[in-house]
């Protein structure tokens, strides 16, 4: 077996236990499956350029992840033609309404098509009612099971704000799922 | 009070159930390990003409190295047995020592890495060490999960 061939399986074993957990992070942080998986893949990319024990994790490669995921969904929430896209903009083009229509055929797949497709639809749609540093926190902490510390961390704030930020999020979440989550 | 616990209870259900896409996940992993090979290739590449210093066994290692971590930290909650097999698995995805022994890469091309039988880099021989040394102490200390996972960190 060559160094290549290791190397390969060590970054197929990696990929397989970490993805679907940034995943899951970011569509309920974007609220679309097409921006959670552009915010994945470009997680990957960013831990492939820093590689690990170099300037990117050292022994905590989850820690560094999710900050790293964290990072980039706000960086996508941030950018123009995300704001286009959430808002309908028609003026975003033929390519992008295209994109559009795929993103929406993938994430009624996603949503509806499984055993637990409703609840994971009604969750999203909860979550998007949250202010963005609610949901991170909510997310982080209710969802993911990080730590305050880990998700103060995470979030690049004081731990004392993830408290208040997901038992506000909490609380207005509780106003709208009974019939939505618990239902 | 039991409303909201069981609210809750639901929300997580409901994100654990949460999969990227088939093709997506196959794709992240085709896509990424294409990368590693090249990068791979071309640090073997830049060591060779002498160009960069910089010694592409020890991203390998770190590799190695990372899978172990997250194997560990990954899997929430973890049991005993749980942890007892997924070190298992790390352990024998470390076959790195045996190449280490024979680790000067100088006629090392793409992927067809020649082996000769010099001594490896004091270096790497002292990262290897202390990755078998971190292993084996894991090993002999399985008693207590939590233990093992501080000591990972």
């Amino acid at each position: 077996m060559t160094p290549q061939s290791d190397t390969s399986n060590a970054a197929a074993a990696l990929l397989a236990e970490f993805t679907p957990r940034l995943y899951r992070y970011a569509l309920v942080r974007l609220g679309r499956v097409d921006l959670a998986e552009d915010a994945v893949s470009e997680t990957l990319c960013r831990l492939i350029e820093k590689g690990p024990g170099v300037d990117g994790p050292r022994s905590h490669v989850h820690g560094w992840c999710v900050r790293c995921v964290v990072n980039v969904c706000r960086e996508i929430s941030r950018r123009p033609r995300t704001q286009a896209l959430n808002t309908g903009d028609d003026a975003c083009g033929t390519q992008q309404a295209s994109y559009r229509m795929e993103a929406y055929r993938i994430e009624r797949w996603q949503m509806a098509a499984t055993e637990h497709g409703q609840q994971r639809a009604e969750l999203v749609h909860a979550m998007l009612r949250l202010s963005e540093r609610q949901r991170e926190a909510v997310t982080l902490r209710v969802l993911m099971g990080l730590s305050v510390a880990e998700a103060s961390q995470a979030m690049q704030c004081a731990q004392g704000t993830v408290k208040a930020l997901t038992h506000q999020g909490l609380h207005a979440l509780r106003q709208q799922l009974p019939e939505e989550v618990a239902g | 009070m039991n409303d909201a616990f069981e609210q809750l209870d639901s929300m997580r259900e409901a994100f654990d159930s949460i999969e990227p896409a088939p093709h997506q996940q196959e794709r992240w992993q085709t896509d990424v390990v294409r990368v590693v090979d090249v990068m791979l290739a071309r640090e073997v590449k830049e060591q060779m003409d002498g160009s960069d210093p910089v010694p592409w066994r020890t991203m390998w290692i770190s590799a190695a190295a990372a899978v172990l971590a997250l194997s560990t930290l990954l899997v929430n909650p973890l049991s005993q047995d749980g942890l007892r097999e997924r070190l298992a698995e790390a352990r024998s995805a470390l076959p790195t020592f045996d190449f280490l022994q024979h680790a000067e890469d100088d006629t090392a091309v793409g992927s067809d890495v020649a082996m000769n039988d010099g001594p490896p880099a004091p270096e790497l021989v002292t990262h290897s060490e202390s990755l078998a040394q971190s292993l084996d102490a894991l090993f002999a200390n399985l008693s207590n999960w939590q233990d093992v996972l501080l000591m990972m960190h």
